[in-house]
């Protein structure tokens, strides 16, 4: 199961899907879905329900979309992580960098 | 009969006398009182005389008597005087096994509380050591030792501040590498626009070559007014065919970058790819050993509170137990008053066998006597009781 990437209604809020397996992988898809064709989002949602599995470069992948979007810790907000997950993103300070949901 | 004829005669001699005071005739009835009298006086001394010799017969059978009794008395006395020497003896050897015992105790109280004290010290550096420091309070120890870095919580607070580090360590060079794959992605899209726009070369050196082909083939139609032109015609089609394998090389070059780019790009990709999870389980080991450290720094300063405070009650009780020691002082005055006594005893049983021995029954007044005399020694000479205190509470007065 591969992401997937849907706008808001009003057009400002990209929503990206991810994979059961967050990781190197997938950057390539992840990066044209943030980027897309060239449009900047006021906010990024990155939705985790399907993840269960995220290594560092899932990481490095969400502080790319970070930067993309401004480096505001407003900017991107995780949705939907599992407790594992958010583990993850604890142990590494997240909380500081993004909004967890 | 015998017995009442003298005073008989008395009481009639002094009635016969008195009357002839009062009526006549005087000289007879003078006379007879005075016969009276007479008969008194002998018949008093013959009486004195019968009365004294029975006690003569008792003498002689108290004397007969006498060695018998006089030597159950002295063994008696003997017998008593040698078991009170006995007591004075054993008392003598309590005395002695009593200040033995004493004194070791004395010095063994003392000894605890110098340990205890010593402990107390001993006790008062861990407690120093684990709030300041190893080491902080130590003159030579170095500048960050000094500063009280040596503590358990200062190891725990430096731990989780070192995984911090290393975890943010990761996390930006995942991003980094993440980045790096990112540029590695835009330069593979450039090099798949060259590989693309070399693919358009081959036909554009087959027009090339066709182009040329032509005046050729006039120039070989013209013959020999042809022959130049023939030459310029050739000129252009080998920089065509040249072309072609240079073309070839670029096309298996720019292959060559391409895949070495996929690699580089793989290889950015695993470097940014640390299994998180990994870390996590070591994470929380290390977060579950520095809890438990954290607690045993408190269990060990709430223990060596309490190890202090035993200590202190140490010292109050063998405060308390070297001021009872101070029995033995009472102990041994009184001890020594019974002894004491018990040699006075011996001294009296001593003097009592010295009138023994040389007992004269024939004058029990004197032998009374001189009892009564040795009685009144035995008291005067009785020695008195020094112990007036009983309790060991009051006073604070060591004697040790």
């Amino acid at each position: 199961m591969s992401l997937s990437a849907m706008q808001s209604l009003d057009g400002t809020v990209l929503t990206i899907r991810m994979a059961a397996k967050f990781d190197f992988n997938v950057h390539a898809q992840l990066r044209a879905a943030y980027r897309g064709e060239g449009k900047r989002f006021t906010g990024y949602v990155v939705d985790l329900q399907d993840t269960t599995y995220m290594d560092s470069s899932a990481l490095g992948m969400l502080l790319q979309i970070k930067e993309f979007a401004g480096g505001s810790p407003q900017a991107v907000r995780i949705r939907n992580a599992g407790t594992s997950i958010k583990d993850i993103l604890e142990i590494a300070n997240f909380q500081k960098l993004m909004m967890i949901e | 009969m015998l017995k009442r004829q003298p005073w008989v005669a008395l009481l009639f001699g002094i009635v016969t006398i008195t009357c002839s005071l009062t009526a006549p005739p005087v000289l007879i009835s003078g006379s007879a009182g005075i016969a009276s009298l007479v008969v008194w006086w002998w018949s008093w001394r013959r009486a004195c005389v019968l009365s004294a010799k029975p006690p003569v017969q008792a003498e002689r059978g108290r004397a007969q008597d006498s060695p018998a009794l006089q030597a159950a008395l002295l063994e008696v006395v003997g017998q008593f005087g040698q078991d009170v020497k006995d007591v004075r003896q054993e008392i003598e050897r309590t005395l002695v096994l009593l200040s033995d015992a004493v004194h070791t105790l004395g010095e063994s109280f003392r000894g605890l509380g110098d340990d205890s004290r010593q402990q107390a010290v001993v006790i008062q550096e861990v407690s120093g050591a684990l709030s300041s420091g190893l080491g902080a309070n130590d003159e030579n120890s170095p500048a960050e030792i000094k500063a009280g870095q040596m503590t358990i919580s200062k190891l725990v607070q430096t731990t989780a501040e070192v995984v911090r580090r290393f975890v943010d360590m990761v996390v930006i060079s995942s991003k980094h590498n993440m980045d790096s794959v990112s540029t590695i992605d835009d330069m593979a899209v450039r090099m798949d626009g060259i590989f693309s726009l070399l693919s358009n070369l081959p036909g554009v050196v087959e027009k090339t070559n066709l182009s040329a082909l032509n005046p050729a083939i006039e120039a070989a139609r013209a013959g020999d007014a042809g022959r130049g032109f023939a030459v310029v015609a050739d000129g252009v089609r080998n920089p065509s065919r040249t072309s072609t394998s240079f073309n070839q090389k670029i096309k298996e070059n720019v292959q060559l970058a391409r895949e070495a780019i996929d690699l580089t790009r793989d290889s950015a990709g695993h470097a940014a790819s640390q299994d998180m999870s990994l870390i996590l389980a070591g994470k929380k080991d290390l977060d579950v050993m520095m809890r438990a450290l954290t607690e045993f720094e408190v269990f060990l300063k709430t223990r060596i509170d309490n190890t202090s405070d035993i200590s202190g009650q140490i010292d109050l009780r063998v405060a308390d137990a070297v001021r009872s020691l101070q029995f033995e002082d009472i102990v041994r005055q009184i001890t020594e008053f019974a002894k004491q006594k018990l040699a006075h005893i011996e001294g009296m049983t001593s003097a009592f066998s010295g009138q023994l021995a040389q007992l004269d029954v024939r004058d029990p007044g004197a032998v009374a006597a001189d009892l009564q005399q040795l009685l009144a020694i035995y008291r005067k000479r009785q020695p008195r009781n020094p112990a007036a205190q009983r309790s060991m509470r009051g006073g604070e007065v060591s004697l040790f």
